[in-house]
């Protein structure tokens, strides 16, 4: 793979901070409450912990091998074999959970905005359109994530301002009734999300600057984890108990802001940011899935996997769950541990074999050069 | 109905191909066949969740997987007696 692409790396937090936000935003705030119960708006907290701990492996990785994706660098590290089977570890985690990411979107639409469309147009269409910008390429991408990342936080920033005078400051109290542990609870299912900054590992190899440290996916995992706290938060402040009730408590929360029988219906705005975030969050898990299976097969292009892998993440969207119960049921029991264990679990697993074998060897270079291409 | 459903999923196969032919003639061959074994792989289980939508799949796979560590969440938070 010689793709020629550069991206800065404000465009490349951009394109994660969605990643780890546009599809929690909705959903999480109904599944801690279960757990932590009003401290729910603690756990993003705790959760996050697994999103700096990805960041840290993925970027010291990436320092060892700046030009490459964990799929190509896994071989290096650990041979052949076990190389590959990580990455295919890694690949087919990815295929799983954009197929979920599909269906968590279209059952929203579905339920919440156009319900007499079927499931399959919404779902096919944006299939589509995350197809088409995945073709186009990553600078694409980027300058998307861009545009309408800044657009959709501040839109979220003026809803909760919005959302203010109906926030009722006695639901939060009393702080931490049962302890911490409902609180780390809470953090196992939005921790899954938090794994998935992984994705830095396919995007960074393109990156202009060669900054040093990991500030930028730091401060990525830091807005996301700020950003899930408030809407948590906000959610709880305004609806109390009610949100254990709710499939999307901040859509319903959004809907209950009214001011003079005029502005109303501003849940719209939460739709056009949802459609607008989990295009992009769709789009760079496509783009990874495409470049990566191209890299583990050696192919010189991804572009030609780009339409049947759409067509498989449709058809593995209908796969994940019957119905749309069942998909937030497993997205409580074991999407938590899904994710985190591949991927984060196999970066730890790379970066403690590197690091064994950096220190016998002279160096990154000493590694790199043995296994020559 | 079936029937429909069956010559949609086929007729986007291969409108899809149709699209991508003049790109995939140039490619090598590689590149053709991992096209096609994702192309017909997915059309396969497209078929197969027409005839059957309650297929078993990966899902239930990663469950039997993670079903362990799931199940020691459940029980820690019943001797916590926390709801």
């Amino acid at each position: 793979m010689k793709e020629k692409w550069y991206v800065s790396t404000a465009q490349i937090g951009m394109l994660i901070f969605p990643v780890i936000v546009a599809t929690a935003d909705l959903l999480v705030p109904a599944t801690i409450f279960k757990e932590a119960d009003r401290d729910l708006w603690l756990s993003p907290l705790f959760a996050s912990l697994t999103g700096y701990a990805t960041v840290y492996l993925v970027f010291q990785l990436h320092q060892l091998f700046p030009k490459e994706s964990i799929i190509e660098y896994s071989p290096r590290i650990v041979g052949p074999f076990l190389g590959k089977l990580c990455g295919l570890l890694v690949l087919f985690n990815l295929l799983y959970n954009v197929g979920y990411i599909i269906r968590e979107y279209g059952e929203f639409i579905v339920g919440s905005f156009l319900y007499e469309t079927p499931l399959l147009v919404v779902i096919g269409t944006i299939v589509l359109l995350c197809a088409v910008a995945v073709k186009a390429g990553l600078e694409v991408l980027a300058r998307v994530a861009q545009v309408f990342v800044p657009v959709a936080v501040m839109l979220y920033a003026l809803l909760m301002l919005l959302m203010l005078p109906s926030m009722k400051g006695e639901n939060l109290f009393p702080v931490m009734e049962h302890g911490i542990v409902p609180v780390l609870k809470g953090a196992y299912t939005p921790q899954g999300w938090f794994s998935e900054v992984i994705l830095f590992a396919f995007l960074l190899p393109y990156r202009v600057e060669k900054e040093t440290g990991m500030r930028t996916g730091l401060l990525t995992v830091f807005t996301a984890m700020l950003a899930l706290t408030l809407i948590n938060l906000s959610t709880f402040l305004v609806l109390g108990e009610d949100v254990s009730d709710l499939n999307y408590p901040f859509y319903s929360a959004i809907q209950m802001i009214s001011f003079a029988d005029f502005f109303e219906n501003i849940d719209l705005v939460v739709m056009a940011i949802w459609v607008t975030g989990a295009f992009i969050k769709i789009s760079v898990f496509f783009y990874a899935l495409a470049l990566g299976t191209a890299q583990w097969l050696h192919l010189d292009d991804y572009r030609p996997l780009v339409l049947p892998f759409g067509f498989l993440l449709v058809v593995l969207s209908f796969w994940t769950a019957p119905n749309f119960s069942q998909l937030s049921a497993n997205l409580q029991t074991f999407a938590g541990f899904q994710t985190t264990a591949i991927f984060m679990l196999i970066p730890l697993f790379l970066w403690l074999v590197a690091r064994l074998r950096t220190g016998k060897k002279a160096g990154a270079e000493g590694m790199s050069s043995t296994r020559a291409k | 109905m079936k029937g429909g459903a069956i010559a949609g999923i086929s007729l986007i196969a291969v409108l899809m191909t149709w699209y991508e032919w003049s790109a995939l003639r140039r490619s090598p061959w590689k590149t053709k066949l991992a096209y096609a074994v994702l192309l017909l792989a997915s059309w396969l289980i497209a078929l197969l969740l027409v005839h059957n939508p309650n297929l078993p799949g990966p899902t239930q796979a990663l469950m039997k997987i993670y079903k362990p560590l799931a199940g020691l969440l459940k029980n820690n938070e019943q001797q916590g007696g926390h709801e």
